[in-house]
């Protein structure tokens, strides 16, 4: 059954349409152009994947790891890095998959179980690579049109799509050495009338570099006056600074600034401690600036002030290598609460900050009492805090 | 222009391992996907996997097709490369920022998604097709130049 299948699919027969040998007559799909285009795909996609994970471990690393509290600004640069790269990965990844389109209609379609396993790697290649860029654009665009969670998701998509990279780069590599070295069959371009091999790149690297230039001013400073597409708008929330969650959204409207508020320091501490925000604007206010950086990509310098987390620790007598949860008047949902290891809680610069900017925290911004800590994802940085639970 | 010859090379000491390598990571992420089905949602997840390679494969490669075709026969050929240029780069600026400019999303907060994103698609238009403008103008003149030499 299968050599009558085979003879069926290698047979004379060679439909018509896009099957025809001669139906893409363009240069530009060649070898080389393809080489070039996976290569640099090669390299956006590793780069996203290494940021990926490690936004993903600076989420949720495991209980015998930890994120580090320093850097500071690292996760603000990786985190942009992969949001912006994969950005720029647009354009080339659709310039790629139009130069190999032909194979997509090659005749006939299977000859070897070698290249029935190689072609077969091609759907999650594909399929995954599209699937990673869309839906990371649609989240940064807070487009959600399927049922998924999109960290999740999108995380497992990755490991999917990286291993059927890794296994095309197996199976290319002799090819786009080849094809780079100016060796491959089609080595020199036939002259055509449209887009030459070079014009196409060139058209994929500037269509890179115009979306990298009107998004990633969202994160880089220096580039904020052509950030056409900035998902938020730095100058427009209070402060100076966007807001992600509003207090309304997080249903704290009232809890924020009801009269009786008291900051809890419970758990596996000497002392378990209550204080009154007047309490806490009594002790030693510490001042730093540190980026609020969000995992969608955008980020914001702040100057924040208050109280230092490690002092209010030793008062209430708690370990100096204990982990903690904060704890937030929003109630359930996943940003209710926060975990801080030990390396974070006792770096100087971790506040429960009481002021942004030179004045009172906005209650979009956390008021009364916000986390802010070095080198943490922005929904980390727990707003609305009702008081610290030590492990 | 594709023959098979050219599938031949595979140097089976790169590509064995790199195979195993890239499906032991394909496993472990569809042993991710389903065990965290609860949040990943296979079903919704397949949709969209297999949906955005279908709807790139059948729509958006034979529009480009279809493109090009048009443009072979209603453009003259010295004109071609710049107008092929803009428009692709055009489409593509519009897929990735479709869901900002249509409005796709939405967010309560005046400092989420509160730009005219419309107004700058509208800047990036111009600012392509003023570089196309002009590389046009040069690829018609240097036409009627060669054509009067």
């Amino acid at each position: 059954m299968v050599r009558q299948a085979r003879q069926a699919l290698s047979g004379d027969r060679r439909p018509g349409g896009p099957f025809k040998q001669d139906a893409f007559t363009s240069p530009i799909h060649s070898e080389r152009v393809g080489a070039v285009l996976g290569i640099a795909l090669g390299v956006t996609f590793s780069v996203c994947f290494i940021t990926g994970l490690l936004s993903d471990f600076a989420q949720n690393a495991p209980f015998w790891s930890w994120w580090p509290a320093r850097p500071a600004g690292l996760f603000r640069v990786t985190q942009g890095i992969h949001v912006t790269t994969g950005i720029a990965s647009i354009p080339l990844l659709l310039a790629k998959l139009w130069a190999v389109y032909p194979r997509f209609w090659k005749w006939p379609p299977l000859d070897s179980a070698l290249q029935a396993f190689e072609r077969l790697s091609l759907v999650p290649l594909v399929a995954g690579s599209l699937f990673l860029l869309f839906s990371g654009v649609a989240n940064i665009s807070l487009w959600y049109p399927w049922a998924f969670f999109f960290p999740t998701a999108h995380y497992w998509a990755a490991w999917v799509t990286m291993g059927a990279i890794v296994v095309h780069v197996g199976a290319k590599a002799t090819i786009a050495r080849r094809a780079i070295g100016g060796r491959g069959p089609d080595a020199h371009e036939a002259p055509g009338d449209g887009l030459s091999r070079r014009g196409f790149l060139g058209m994929a690297a500037a269509g890179a570099g115009l979306l990298t230039v009107t998004f990633a001013g969202q994160t880089f400073a220096p580039l904020r006056r052509l950030a056409l597409f900035s998902p938020v708008q730095h100058a427009a929330g209070p402060q100076g600074f966007p807001v992600f969650k509003t207090a309304a959204s997080a249903g704290v409207t009232e809890s924020a600034v009801r009269p009786g508020y008291e900051f809890t320091v419970e758990g596996k501490v000497a002392t378990p401690m209550s204080l009154t925000l007047e309490e806490l604007r009594a002790l030693p206010q510490r001042e730093v600036e540190l980026p609020i950086a969000c995992v969608n990509g955008w980020s914001a310098s702040v100057r924040w002030k208050g109280v230092r987390l490690a002092d209010i620790l030793e008062r209430a007598g708690a370990p100096s290598d204990a982990a903690m949860e904060i704890l937030s008047l929003q109630e359930g949902g996943l940003y209710s609460h926060s975990h801080v290891n030990a390396q974070q809680a006792s770096d100087p610069a971790t506040l429960l900050a009481l002021e942004a900017n030179g004045s009172e925290l906005h209650i979009d911004h956390g008021y009364p009492v916000r986390l802010i800590g070095p080198n943490r994802p922005g929904v980390t940085n727990t707003k609305w805090v009702r008081g610290v639970e030590v492990l | 222009m594709m023959d098979t010859e050219t599938d031949k090379p595979v140097n089976p000491r790169v590509f064995v391992p790199l195979a195993v390598i890239g499906v032991a990571m394909m496993l472990w992420g569809f042993y991710g996907l389903f065990s965290n089905a609860a949040t990943t949602r296979p079903g919704s997840w397949f949709t969209w996997f297999l949906g955005a390679a279908i709807a790139h494969d059948f729509v958006i490669a034979p529009g480009v097709f279809l493109a090009g075709w048009v443009t072979r026969r209603t453009v003259p050929s010295h004109l071609r490369a710049p107008l092929q240029a803009a428009g692709v780069v055009s489409a593509i600026a519009f897929l990735a920022t479709m869901p900002l400019v249509l409005g796709f999303g939405s967010s309560g907060e005046p400092s989420v998604l509160g730009a005219n994103y419309p107004a700058g698609f509208l800047l990036l238009l111009i600012a392509v097709w003023s570089v196309t403008a002009l590389a046009l103008v040069r690829a018609w003149r240097s036409g009627r130049s060669s054509r009067s030499a």
